[in-house]
């Protein structure tokens, strides 16, 4: 797809879990589509991981958009190279939308998290998962129906214009690194 | 709780993005909801044309605009699947290109269904698969113009002509924008007929020589009058090719014998290279292009800057111009109403073959799933909107 780019960057690197710094991102870029419910954006990004059984009080309860991209990612394996794309992605709906003052329901943020990824994936991806893959990745807190549903939602609003050019890459490349200085720095300045 | 999930299942999923779209629309099935694409209520439907490798195409008739267009429908495999690979693939490389030898993509159209989306493309009024099938002369060479592109199925059928005769691709199911030299690709590509041999091979790391093959296949098939190398499985393949060109060997083609299927696939001896003598009556310039196309060695293969130069195309006959071409009535249009029952009765056919010889799905049994992609595409046929 951006052949300059995948071959200057270290495979590594495309390849590394997706870090905290790259959840922000992406969790400010879905907050420039729908808006966020207030407890999300203040939440501090170091949180607990939930465990395997953290979520049975409330079955039907969505954990917080960073907590769910947290749980997608780490449980489809999802890697920096492929989230990227799904940055882009998320990138241009909310450039073809604008922001939308209503809520939607409570599950917009996740729903549009969600089919960003799978697209991304099968996008880049010769063999990827399965929308009933998705379906446990995200613990299952939609069904199947709605899974397709919202993959045909998301291609429609974009107009399936989908391709990713080598220099929106390199943009996104640029952004999530310029974002690790920024906070490696403050880091830093907090230890001192 | 049951309350909840059974909100959640019928109205989210529309609430949600509607209310994006900051459009007064309150979903239900009678009112869907179709993004930035347009509704497939807008075309009627005229006949139906063919089909494409992941999908049947259909010629309608745009109500908003009056033109006359083709409709390919995407095909949902599975629903587990969700949309598929190829058709994301396909739909987002055609909408970025124009080219005036491609069948152009204009819209999307989508309907209720979740698996109403299609493809609204030019409509062109013939294929070349059809075309020769059903015309006695072979083109002159002067007729073959063509042309090269990045495409991972190259065919007759997805060879269309307009009225005017140009001539434009079709069928970008497998097209792929290439990534890094050296990343992996899936080498279960490109009909059989017009595979190349490194793909027969399952080489993962191929390139765009394999479209030269197959436009090597194409104009074989083009002055020959009929398919060059129609093998019937991967091994019957790989026979026709080594009874055409002789057995390839290491001097030839370095590195072959360690490709994946190396070791699987029997290599028949045959010294010569009969090309020549399978096609006696073209010229030496013919020959040399088509031996160029049909090199083992994809390295030594002509690439499409030197197919492009190669004094085949300045040679008398020249190339003509389109507007100079013969033009013939639309066969396939005529040809629809007993082709339907012709293929409902081969399909029948296909279905009782695929029973027996399937089961063994997963691993690469190209010819079986092709077949029940096809009759899938088939079944797809009544379910049009």
């Amino acid at each position: 797809m951006t052949n300059m780019l995948y071959s200057q960057l270290e495979k590594s690197w495309m390849d590394s879990r997706v870090s905290p710094e790259l959840i922000t991102l992406l969790t400010h870029q879905v907050g420039k589509i729908v808006p966020l419910p207030s407890h999300c954006s203040t939440r501090p990004t170091k949180y607990n991981r939930p465990t395997a059984h953290s979520n049975v009080t409330d079955p039907t309860a969505i954990p917080a958009l960073e907590e769910f991209i947290d749980l997608l990612t780490r449980r489809s394996r999802t890697r920096t190279g492929t989230v990227l794309v799904a940055l882009i992605l998320l990138t241009r709906l909310s450039q073809r939308l604008g922001l939308v003052a209503t809520t939607g329901l409570d599950s917009a943020p996740q729903r549009i998290f969600l089919a960003s990824l799978i697209i991304s994936t099968k996008l880049i991806h010769d063999t990827s998962p399965k929308n009933k893959h998705w379906l446990t990745f995200a613990n299952g807190y939609f069904e199947l129906d709605e899974i397709n549903l919202m993959e045909k939602q998301f291609l429609t609003l974009m107009d399936f214009n989908l391709m990713v050019s080598d220099y929106e890459f390199a943009q996104a490349v640029d952004r999530y690194q310029q974002l690790q200085k920024d906070r490696c720095l403050s880091n830093i300045n907090i230890n001192t | 709780m049951d309350n909840h999930t059974l909100a959640t299942k019928d109205e989210q999923p529309h609430t949600v993005l509607t209310s994006v779209r900051k459009r007064q629309v309150s979903f239900s099935e009678k009112l869907p909801f179709y993004g930035d694409c347009r509704d497939v209520e807008d075309f009627q439907k005229l006949n139906r044309v063919g089909e494409g490798t992941y999908g049947v195409v259909y010629r309608v008739k745009d109500t908003k605009t009056g033109s006359v267009v083709a409709l390919k429908k995407i095909r949902m495999e599975r629903e587990t699947d969700g949309m598929p690979i190829s058709s994301l693939r396909e739909i987002s490389i055609l909408k970025r290109m124009r080219h005036a030898n491609i069948v152009n993509v204009t819209d999307v159209a989508v309907g209720p269904k979740l698996e109403s989306i299609f493809l609204v493309m030019e409509y062109c009024e013939q294929d070349l698969g059809t075309l020769l099938d059903m015309i006695s002369t072979p083109y002159t060479a002067s007729e073959d113009g063509w042309l090269c592109f990045a495409d991972s199925d190259l065919k007759m059928s997805n060879l269309l002509l307009t009225s005017t005769g140009l001539l434009k691709i079709a069928d970008f199911g497998l097209a792929r924008t290439l990534s890094l030299p050296g990343k992996p690709m899936t080498p279960n590509v490109v009909t059989l007929w017009y595979r190349s041999p490194e793909l027969l091979y399952g080489d993962a790391n191929y390139s765009t020589a394999v479209d030269l093959w197959s436009a090597g296949c194409i104009m074989g098939e083009l002055l020959q009058h009929r398919p060059l190398l129609p093998g019937t499985t991967e091994q019957t393949q790989l026979n026709l090719i080594v009874k055409l060109l002789g057995t390839p060997n290491e001097h030839i083609w370095p590195g072959f014998t360690q490709l994946p299927l190396g070791k699987a696939l029997l290599l028949p001896k045959q010294d010569k290279n009969t090309l020549k003598l399978a096609f006696p009556r073209i010229s030496d310039q013919s020959t040399h292009l088509l031996a160029g196309l049909l090199t083992y060695n994809p390295r030594s293969r002509l690439n499409v800057r030197q197919a492009l130069q190669h004094p085949y195309f300045r040679e008398s006959p020249r190339a003509q111009d389109p507007s100079m071409l013969p033009t013939y009535p639309e066969i396939r249009n005529i040809m629809s109403e007993k082709e339907k029952v012709r293929r409902a009765q081969d399909e029948e056919r296909k279905r009782r073959m695929v029973h027996v010889t399937g089961g063994s799905d997963g691993d690469g049994n190209i010819l079986t799933k092709y077949k029940k992609q096809k009759i899938a595409a088939a079944a797809g046929y009544n379910s049009l909107v």
